[in-house]
């Protein structure tokens, strides 16, 4: 199994002196030479690293509000250059000061739309604009047309040309397509391979920047099969900090570094969600329900484990794993008179399945290793709804005796 | 340089608008021309390097229809243009488009907070080099 550890609790924060120079940096510079980006960034990592920012907050999002040059980069030049520093400021003005955020979202809403063309693309930083477009308003078809078309430009450019793309620009595709729940399991495969074929022996990607954009991208695609990989990552740029716990004195970076070790955290956190929960729980992790059930796989060798998947890709999903783990035996327990879909999928697509048919009257279950027991219907829709779950039977006996009732 | 006068604040966010619209067409017909020359760059490229794999490399820098440049007093005239000419010039001229528009979105961001002037009371002088208003001059009367 792969290591979810994540980023190691201690009493202390792991980056504890990273977090102090931050502050320190931020109560020193903001309101003079600080760059609106760098203090954006900076505030949204001691959010996430709880910390209090209300004594800053409100100086960043004044000094906006009252100097028109300042402004008008926010409104203007950084929706495009830097789409998530806005993202954070308007999450920021939502706080503390909810008319300007109204101000903002509708500004840029109301330019993107002005330069939108009839396909969709809106002119300039297309993709920025989407990402920014759909956080202000999901539902407004204009967003909705920008967000198909950074979809078709994903698969028309740059999935044809990953190698050369950009780590950057790939994270704020994927970014888009998952926020606007457009990621399928294809492209994750297709983007985390590509990532991971290019992931350094010293766990980095280059660049610290690249680094943090790569380690950004896989958690978002898939946490339970990239866990090493990530603590590679996150362990080479930790050893890179200063003394100070800082990246070369550049506050933009170090606050991107630190966000990226808090969400690598919270990812880690959900992932473990999954397995933890005592009672049957929603899958809100939005982690591809197909990676979901080869990491229960794995751990079915140990643990009794119930999930309840519907997808059409399940098949392969079991053959993948299963492939990994060649001990496992798997029955397909079924109705003797279902006509269901599902095991003709499982008749084509995994060769290792005993079929045994019931004269009970239940929906088809797999049984793997006379442990893991997979509820089989077939209804592609809820693939990644939030409403498909998983149940834990923590009292082996009780596991068992299902087990053995099926069987 | 030209000097346009305005009746109110909404006249001259008006006209920006007009041009922003005039743009953005301007903007598409460009992206789509450019998007047929870069495929048609790309066709030529492979098979080129098609040609080039089946004959050892003996054809490298062989184009179809190689490009030739004059200077006419000053005004550059490419004859017989090559694809990749054509794409590389249509890029400058997108880029040129696009900074325009940003600049445009820019000024009339600035000039948001002269709509509170009262229409009738005011008039509203531009100094507009390019279509993008340089200087403001207002007069109340």
């Amino acid at each position: 199994m792969t290591s979810q550890k994540g980023p190691t609790p201690t009493s202390q924060h792991p980056l504890e002196n990273t977090f102090k120079w931050i502050e320190s940096e931020l109560t020193k510079k903001v309101g003079s030479q600080l760059a609106l980006d760098a203090a954006l960034y900076a505030l949204q990592a001691l959010k996430l690293g709880a910390r209090n920012v209300v004594g800053l907050a409100p100086n960043v999002l004044s000094t906006l509000e009252n100097e028109l040059n300042v402004k008008l980069t926010a409104l203007v030049d950084l929706p495009q250059k830097d789409p998530e520093a806005v993202l954070y400021l308007y999450r920021l003005a939502k706080d503390y000061k909810p008319d300007l955020a109204r101000e903002f979202s509708k500004s840029i809403l109301d330019d993107a739309k002005r330069v939108q063309l009839p396909d969709g693309s809106i002119l300039g930083n297309h993709v920025a604009l989407s990402l920014l477009t759909l956080e202000f308003d999901k539902q407004d078809p204009a967003v909705q047309l920008a967000l198909k078309h950074t979809v078709n430009l994903f698969d028309q450019k740059v999935a044809k040309q990953l190698d050369r793309t950009p780590i950057h620009e790939i994270y704020i595709y994927i970014k888009t397509m998952f926020d606007g729940g457009q990621i399928t399991a294809e492209k994750v495969d297709k983007v985390t391979k590509e990532l991971l074929s290019k992931q350094g022996s010293d766990g980095g990607w280059g660049e610290a920047e690249n680094t943090i954009y790569a380690v950004r991208t896989l958690i978002m695609l898939d946490t339970l099969t990239t866990g090493d990989h990530v603590q590679r990552a996150m362990n080479h740029l930790k050893d890179r900090l200063d003394k100070n716990g800082a990246f070369k004195q550049d506050l933009k970076l170090t606050s991107l570094f630190a966000i990226s070790w808090q969400e690598v955290a919270q990812a880690y956190t959900k992932t473990q969600d999954i397995f933890d929960a005592t009672d049957v729980m929603s899958n809100t992790s939005g982690l591809s329900l197909e990676k979901v059930i080869t990491a229960a796989i794995k751990r079915a060798q140990n643990r009794i484990i119930a999930v309840n998947l519907e997808s059409k890709s399940l098949a392969q999903a079991i053959e993948n794993a299963l492939r990994t783990t060649p001990s496992l035996s798997v029955t397909l327990v079924h109705p003797s008179q279902s006509k269901s879909p599902a095991l003709d999928t499982f008749k084509q697509g995994a060769n290792r399945v005993v079929f045994k048919p019931s004269s009970t009257e239940f929906p088809p279950m797999l049984i793997i290793d006379n442990k893991l027991v997979i509820y089989v219907t077939l209804r592609d829709d809820v693939l990644r709804s939030e409403n498909a779950f998983s149940v834990n039977i923590f009292n082996p006996e009780l596991a068992q005796k299902i087990v053995s009732k099926l069987l | 340089m030209e000097l346009h006068t305005y009746k109110s604040a909404a006249d001259l966010t008006k006209e920006l608008d007009e041009e922003v619209s005039r743009i953005k067409t301007l903007l598409g017909e460009y992206l789509r021309r450019l998007d047929e020359s870069r495929v048609r760059v790309e066709k030529i490229r492979k098979t080129q390097e098609a040609l080039n794999r089946l004959t050892g490399g003996k054809v490298t820098g062989a184009k179809a229809g190689d490009a030739q440049t004059l200077d006419l007093m000053g005004l550059k005239v490419i004859i017989n243009v090559s694809p990749e000419e054509e794409a590389n010039t249509l890029e400058e001229s997108v880029k040129t488009l696009q900074d325009k528009l940003n600049v445009l979105q820019r000024v009339r961001k600035a000039l948001e907070p002269l709509s509170t002037l009262e229409e009738g009371g005011t008039s509203i002088t531009a100094v507009m080099n390019d279509g993008i208003p340089t200087k403001i001059m207002l007069r109340i009367s």
